[in-house]
């Protein structure tokens, strides 16, 4: 008996041990023709290109844009500070002072300084999740100045502006006044020619978030209340009607551009390897920051042209031999999809990738060049399967 | 019913393994009918019979099975493969065989068989390496699975001497084929085809066994002479043929439904001499696979197959009384096989010898070990020369071993 059960037992393991172990590549020749991939490009030149703007949220960007660009845009800042319980500390204390400190984070095309906004109170609440360009309404910001900015904005730099009492006076005495709205918010914009300066918003470092100080005497003693979280936003409202090259994108005023490609003479379905669009950069027409420009995002096209598509292609810029800038953007999955009838090829959406963050201005070569006009690069595989 | 399927889903499972490149024909390498103990005589048997174990070669040899036997066999194999550009070595071992056979109505002989075999197996992994359009592109093709055989056997002395029988064969598998594309660079998406080919169809052997054809014929012998003879009815089998084709976005599936496989007939004819302890056997198989279609064409590198086999088993002493080592089967045996691939205008043929001993266990009961050594094809015209070696082991016992000795 204990020998069948050694043999039982020697089977199941060697049962067990039924290994392979993966062989190196001979016998190629085997290989019938038509089990081998052929691989091929093309390169299609785009049909069609438009350009369009579209109201975008900037709410919980990275910066907070201010300022004017000589093509007239116009970037107006709005804050709103929670005040939770420390404004009834100034009922019957003497506000000293009040300021409100933004860090500044990104600059472009900046003013000599000193370089000067406006604050005004804010008559209306927003809410920041939802703001657009079409939410701003002639009410919403007050026609008289309470403070004013002026500084030179370096880069890193908190910059203060001293506010109007009077403005924090009347918070207070409304704050206990359940009749009386409760906000608290300002808006900043630039007065004259000044480029675009972006400060810190509440969403990121509290050290560098906006910060209201209010200093006040009570009783003859000095103390102050520091608020630091609130919702922010900006819009870009151009003072002048703007117009747009044939294919260009702007950051902050959701201007995006789309490019439609007609793909023909592909097999059926084949594999799309890669697939790159390639836009030449117009260098002298675009306007760029004194930083390196972030990248781009394509994404399919989608009818209402505001929301992204699940699918998109992130671009980045290449400089040429011969010193070209081009953006490509890899948009194999975007082709394939396109290839497999799963997605309609209604072309392909430009817009930057942190288009909330930025305000530069990025000019391609259009359709209509066509030596330096969008080109998409296909590399496939196919089968007679 | 719902441990058979997991048996049949099991075995699929287990006869799976890699093999050769020429695996890629057809439905793969062909198995041999013949098992345990055969192994080692060059698998022949269709003209043998034995009371101690299953010859799955020739259903009527099951007649003289006089008590319950079962068996299970394990064959590791490993495949030395080298062409003009360079070797190859792969090793891999499954599930060979697993059979139960008992004995339902003495006075006649008839005996019932049930088992589950592998019927071929495919194995193989290719890879191509090229660099196109300034893209360094490897392309990988690997072939696995097989056909497996789940089949019932009855077998039935028309006369002392004339055995008959017949397997019912169900055959089931599937086979996999992928074909995969990827790059070195990380900006290029690979994709690949996969493509699974599940069949199923039912088959029938018929085998007939003379015992004692020498004195039939009046041939004066100085031991017994059998012939054997089986038919193999062929068979056309379903195919579901489903294609997946994994891109960078998304996947789709294609299903080609409705496919037929058609198996071509086979002819088996065996002979076996028993003479002072000796059992010499030779075997000659025929498959007409020049009949083979998928989806009703002949794939131009399948071919009529034909085998010639020769073995002998010596075993010095039968009786339990005897010692271990007079009790041991010695065997030795070897074949030449045209199989049916033929590339490149080349036939692919092989030649084994091997050898084998039958240790016994107790009361019937034996463990036999087979080692095959042989080569396939040829490194000339393109081709790959394969150098094989198969080492089998199966386990064979009857009901006997089960029951306790008794107490002296």
């Amino acid at each position: 008996m204990k020998k069948f059960y050694f043999s039982f037992f020697l089977f199941i393991a060697l049962f067990l041990l039924s290994c392979a172990d993966k062989p190196k590549s001979i016998g190629n020749n085997l290989i019938p023709p038509g089990d081998m991939f052929n691989f091929a490009e093309t390169t299609f030149t785009a049909v069609s290109d438009s350009v369009f703007r579209t109201p975008i949220v900037n709410g919980y960007a990275s910066s907070n844009l201010v300022g004017k660009l000589p093509g007239g845009e116009d970037f107006v800042t709005l804050l709103q500070f929670y005040a939770l319980s420390g404004l009834d500390s100034l009922k019957g204390a003497m506000i000293d002072t009040a300021e409100i400190r933004l860090t500044v984070n990104y600059r472009m095309l900046p003013a000599p300084p000193p370089i000067q906004f406006t604050v005004y109170e804010l008559q209306n609440q927003f809410s920041e999740g939802t703001f657009t360009s079409d939410s701003l309404t002639s009410t919403l910001i007050g026609t008289v100045p309470v403070g004013t900015f002026s500084d030179s904005m370096n880069f890193a730099q908190q910059v203060t502006a001293r506010i109007d009492t009077a403005v924090v006076r009347k918070w207070a005495d409304d704050f206990l006044d359940t009749s009386k709205p409760a906000f608290y918010g300002f808006a900043i914009r630039a007065t004259g020619a000044s480029g675009v300066i972006g400060f810190s918003p509440f969403n990121f470092y509290s050290s560098t978030s906006p910060l209201l100080v209010i200093k006040f005497t009570r009783n003859g003693r000095h103390d102050s209340l520091f608020f630091n979280i609130g919702q922010d936003t900006f819009v870009e409202t151009s003072v002048v009607p703007q117009t747009y090259t044939p294919l260009e994108v702007r950051g902050g005023s959701g201007v995006r551009a789309d490019i439609k490609f007609t793909i023909t003479s592909l097999p059926e379905k084949p594999i799309v390897n890669n697939a790159t669009m390639i836009l030449t950069v117009d260098t002298v027409a675009s306007v760029y920051s004194g930083f390196s420009p972030d990248s781009l995002i394509a994404t399919l096209t989608v009818r209402n042209n505001t929301t992204d598509s699940s699918l998109y292609a992130y671009g980045f810029k290449k400089t040429g031999s011969n010193g070209e800038k081009t953006y490509e953007f890899n948009c194999t999955q975007i082709v394939q999809r396109w290839l497999s009838n799963l997605s309609v090829n209604s072309g392909l959406t430009i817009r930057w990738a942190a288009e909330n963050s930025t305000s530069e201005k990025i000019v391609f070569y259009p359709v209509s060049d066509a030596i330096r006009g969008p080109k998409l690069k296909i590399f496939y595989a196919e089968k007679n399967q | 019913m719902k441990r058979l399927f997991i048996l049949i889903a099991l075995s699929s499972f287990a006869f799976a393994g890699e093999g050769s490149i020429y695996s890629r024909y057809g439905i793969g390498d062909i198995h041999l009918t013949a098992r345990g103990k055969n192994v080692g005589m060059g698998s022949v048997g269709i003209g043998m019979s034995s009371e101690t174990s299953i010859n799955f070669a020739n259903p009527a040899s099951l007649t003289s099975l006089t008590r319950t036997l079962f068996t299970a066999g394990y064959q590791y194999r490993n495949y030395h493969s080298e062409d003009a550009t360079g070797t190859s070595i792969i090793g891999t071992g499954n599930l060979s065989e697993f059979g139960i056979a008992f004995p339902i109505y003495s006075p006649k002989k008839i005996v019932l068989s049930l088992g589950v075999l592998p019927y071929s197996s495919v194995g193989y992994h290719q890879e191509v390496e090229r660099t196109t359009s300034g893209q360094h592109i490897f392309q990988q093709f690997e072939g696995r699975g097989g056909l497996n055989s789940a089949q019932v056997s009855v077998s039935y002395a028309a006369t002392p001497a004339l055995m008959l029988g017949v397997t019912s064969h169900y055959l089931f598998g599937a086979i996999y084929k992928d074909q995969t594309i990827s790059f070195t660079s990380s900006d290029f998406f690979g994709g690949s085809y996969n493509q699974t080919l599940s069949m199923s169809g039912f088959a029938v052997t018929v085998g007939g066994l003379y015992h004692g054809i020498d004195k039939a014929l009046g041939i004066e012998t100085n031991g017994t002479v059998n012939l054997g003879a089986t038919i193999f009815s062929g068979s056309t089998l379903d195919v579901d043929d489903e294609l997946l084709r994994n891109f960078s976005s998304h996947q789709d599936t294609v299903a080609i439904n409705n496919n037929t496989l058609t198996l071509p007939m086979g002819f088996s004819v065996g002979l076996s001499y028993l003479r002072n302890k000796i059992v010499y056997a030779a075997d000659v198989d025929f498959h007409n696979w020049d009949n083979f279609k998928i989806n009703g064409a002949h794939p131009t590198e399948i071919q009529n197959s034909l085998r010639f086999g020769a073995g002998a088993e010596l075993l010095p002493a039968d009786n339990f009384t005897d010692s271990f080592w007079e009790r041991v089967a010695y065997r030795v045996g070897g074949y030449y096989r045209i199989t049916n691939v033929n590339v490149n205008g080349t036939s692919i043929d092989e030649l084994f010898a091997s050898v084998g001993l039958g240790f016994p266990l107790s009361f019937e009961s034996r463990l036999n070990l087979g080692l095959e050594y042989g080569i396939r094809g040829t490194t000339s015209a393109s081709l790959i020369k394969d150098t094989i070696v198969r080492f089998t082991l199966s386990l064979t016992a009857s009901e006997l071993m089960f029951i306790p000795p008794p107490i002296d």
